[in-house]
């Protein structure tokens, strides 16, 4: 109680008695928020489950890698070192497998576009079905201000693996400032506030939604079928807007861990590692909060993209041209510079699954709390291999999860995890997948009997 | 009764052994229809011999790409515009000439070459098979085996050209052995090439092409690319007379271009499921070239240290063949490719099937 009463920050306070209204008396609002053993809300409602995604460019180097060992206390070759440790806290996937069947083994795109939507691409355009945060987020993303956050750490707006469908990439927070404008800017309603006033602005853009629904309506009787279709995708917006500001209007739950942090500084364009490691760090911190405070339950994180341009101070070529340009040392049997690429990934993998550790929910932490997916695009990028594509999750899902575990798939599906993931988050389907990417089958060892 | 014993089991596996052959046989025979067999070309790359530490073929080690050029021409580069230092090796690369350059250009120097003997002689200049075959006529291979990007297995050249022909549809060619007795030896068989125009039929990796696919023939866009030609099957070898000229479409990296190869010939190891062997001929040099820098950008030719440049000097100063009624200059260079290819069956449309 202590420690939640210190993080009541006196700006916290001011902002709530800016937004005008019944506010000024502070009550003593945290000291109820959880039932005894700290595992639900003092109301009964659970702690939420969140799902979240991570991805790293251009695979591995196979050699340092892979662990000898699978199964708990698997040892930790020289490309994943950084991971000792976070590594009780998540899971490895090698030897998965990604079918293109008879579609085109598209470089860079092939690998990532299977593994979050279950189906290969048939062009470098094709973007097939909808990526599983989509389909997680409808199912328990609801609840929320944003029903996904995404952010990416290259600064690039373009950089995003979550989409809708083939026309509608859901596009990512490229700005640590910009993300924190969005998530607690205007529209922000701080759930721990001791008052609740709604914004009038939204009352007012609810009212205009409701007229411009009603007069859709009317519309839609006059409409062929093509055309009630796109009345009706435009309809599924309006809904959503709507929820939106629905919420708005409605109190916020409280939420323990959640603090507003300090608006912080923007960073410089580039791909230079150091600097995509400190935008990357901003941004984990701003998502991991946005969690914290309920305003979304599926994030997407980006460390890189397929075609990382992550440059090297020193080393002429980044990320991507080096992987085809650098011969492997036949000592070492790697490409040593590709692998220090490799390896700045997996240290920020590693950043992100110990924030999300470090961050106390209930009697747990909301690492706890959450399922994290962690793709790439290649397994030897060099050949552009995607036999064999290397993959992690983070988290337990609310104690479903076994941790600190590398999982062979023999060959398997790579869709696996993502089925396994959509299970694990409450979704009712019995496949996932297109062709040989199909399966029925979750990944049985990560399961907690 | 042993000896009975023994009697019965020797005819025994006798007559299993016969069956078995007249299986084998039955097997490999059992895809042709109507006297025809087809394959579809699935792997498709520049013979280069390879030693396993390159110290037999290029001692002297590889050649620099553009980047380690462009380093040693302009060590200060940052004081010099890009007219002077990028454009202008761009234009070198896009209007190139045979003036030697500053570069010691690395050719092969091993006597080992895959292809074969084009011409019917064997002079001082030729390669030997690694089977002993003398007089081996394969000069591109002396030009481009020092070049990093041309080698297996991951070379930039090499992993494009071959990924191209499951990706894409452009460059779907094919052969269709007509008047065929027997893959194992007819002494006439009639061999017209075309290009399909379906996706191969593969394993569920996308990577293995399975016998058995089909493929519409390209009698619109492709028609100016069939050649019809004959050929001899000897002891299950297929060998075809040259053809005067034949264009094989070639894609990489999304572009489409084409090689033109002259006096070209097949030799292929055929069997019901597949073929596999070489093709050989004479590449046009400034088609060859040309498809190099059209399908390649300087970036993807500083991937596998191609420099254009160096390699134009190269392909003109080693072109052996057809030389310029004015100039005299060789205007081809003689190549080899290795080829493989899995048995289909061609559909043709019904009025080019009574045809």
């Amino acid at each position: 109680m202590k420690k939640l009463v210190q993080r009541l920050s006196r700006r916290r306070f001011l902002k709530g008695a800016l937004k005008g209204g019944a506010v000024s008396i502070g009550l003593p609002l945290l000291n109820v928020f959880l039932n005894d053993n700290g595992t639900a809300y003092a109301n009964g409602t659970p702690i939420p489950l969140r799902f979240g995604t991570w991805s790293w460019g251009l695979g591995m180097s196979e050699s340092i890698f892979v662990p000898k060992k699978t199964g708990a206390n698997f040892d930790l070759p020289e490309e994943i070192a950084a991971l000792a440790k976070v590594q009780e806290h998540l899971n490895l996937y090698t030897n998965f497998h990604v079918f293109q069947d008879d579609a085109p083994n598209l470089c860079h795109h092939s690998g990532w576009v299977v593994l979050r939507s279950g189906i290969a691409p048939t062009a470098r355009a094709n973007l097939p079905g909808e990526t599983i945060d989509v389909s997680i987020a409808r199912h328990i993303g609801n609840a929320t201000r944003f029903k996904s956050l995404s952010a990416t750490a290259t600064g690039d707006v373009r950089d995003s693996f979550s989409y809708e469908g083939g026309n509608s990439v859901n596009t990512p927070e490229w700005s640590p400032l910009r993300f924190y404008q969005r998530l607690f800017g205007e529209g922000f309603q701080d759930p721990n506030a001791s008052t609740f006033t709604p914004d009038p602005k939204v009352m007012v853009r609810q009212s205009a939604l409701s007229a411009v629904q009603e007069e859709a309506r009317k519309l839609e009787k006059s409409l062929g079928a093509e055309d009630r279709a796109r009345l009706d995708q435009y309809f599924t917006g309006l809904r959503d807007l709507e929820r939106r500001f629905d919420l708005q209007l409605s109190k916020p739950d409280p939420r323990e861990a959640c603090v507003v942090l300090e608006e912080p500084m923007d960073l410089p364009t580039g791909l230079e590692a150091d600097l995509v490691a400190t935008r990357h760090r901003m941004m984990t911190d701003l998502m991991i909060m946005a969690v914290a405070c309920d305003q979304t339950r599926v994030f997407n994180m980006f460390y890189a993209s397929a075609f990382s341009a992550t440059t090297q101070p020193g080393y002429d070529k980044p990320h991507h041209t080096a992987t085809h340009e650098e011969a492997v040392n036949p000592e070492l049997g790697y490409q040593p510079y590709t692998s220090w690429f490799t390896r700045r990934a997996i240290e920020e993998w590693a950043y992100y699954v110990q924030a999300l550790a470090d961050f106390k929910e209930g009697d747990g932490s909301l690492l706890d709390n959450s399922f994290v997916y962690a793709t790439t695009d290649q397994s030897f990028a060099k050949l552009h291999a995607i036999d064999g594509i290397p993959m992690f999750s983070a988290g337990t899902a609310g104690g479903r999860v076994k941790t600190g575990l590398h999982i062979d798939g023999g060959g398997s599906p790579g869709c696996r995890l993502g089925f396994t993931a959509q299970k694990l988050m409450g979704l009712e389907i019995d496949t996932w997948g297109d062709k040989s990417n199909t399966t029925s089958s979750e990944i049985g060892d990560i399961l907690v009997s | 009764m042993a000896f009975c014993g023994v009697g019965r089991s020797t005819s025994g596996a006798l007559l299993l052994g016969s069956l078995l052959i007249a299986f084998a046989v039955q097997a490999d025979e059992s895809r042709i229809r109507n006297r025809t067999i087809s394959y579809v070309m699935t792997d498709l790359f520049w013979s280069v011999y390879q030693t396993e530490d390159a110290q037999n073929e290029c001692p002297r080690g590889f050649n620099d790409g553009p980047r380690e050029q462009f380093e040693k021409l302009f060590p200060d580069y940052d004081s010099l515009s890009i007219e002077k230092t990028q454009l202008a090796q761009e234009i070198q690369t896009w209007h190139p000439n045979t003036e030697p350059d500053d570069f010691e250009f690395f050719e092969v120097e091993g006597e080992l070459s895959w292809g074969l003997n084009l011409d019917g002689q064997v002079s001082a200049n030729d390669f030997t098979h690694p089977d002993g075959t003398l007089g081996i006529d394969n000069e591109v291979y002396r030009a481009v085996g020092c070049i990093i990007g041309f080698r297996g297995p991951d070379g930039v050249e090499h992993i494009f050209q071959n990924k191209a022909i499951l990706d894409e549809v452009f460059n779907r060619m094919m052969i269709e052995l007509t008047e065929v007795d027997s893959l194992k030896n007819d002494e006439s068989v009639v061999i017209t090439m075309y290009r399909g125009k379906d996706r191969l039929l593969t394993d569920a990796t996308g990577q293995k092409v399975m016998a058995g696919g089909t493929q519409r023939v390209d009698y619109r866009w492709g028609e100016s690319l069939i050649r019809r030609f004959t050929g001899q099957i000897v002891d299950g070898v297929l060998f075809t007379e040259p053809i005067a000229e034949m264009v094989m479409p070639w894609q990489n990296l999304s572009v489409p271009s084409v090689h033109v190869f002259k006096d070209a010939r097949f030799q292929l190891n055929l069997s019901s499921e597949g073929a596999s062997g070489v093709l050989a001929g004479y590449a046009d040099v400034d088609t060859w070239y040309y498809q190099l820098i059209r399908n390649d950008s300087t970036h993807h030719l500083s991937n596998g240290q191609i420099s254009a440049i160096s390699l134009y000097k190269a392909l003109r100063r080693l072109a052996d063949s057809h030389p310029d009624p004015e100039t005299g200059n060789n205007t081809a260079i003689s190549t080899a490719l290795d080829v493989r290819m899995a048995q289909v069956y061609i559909v043709h449309p019904d009025i080019k099937a009574a045809e």
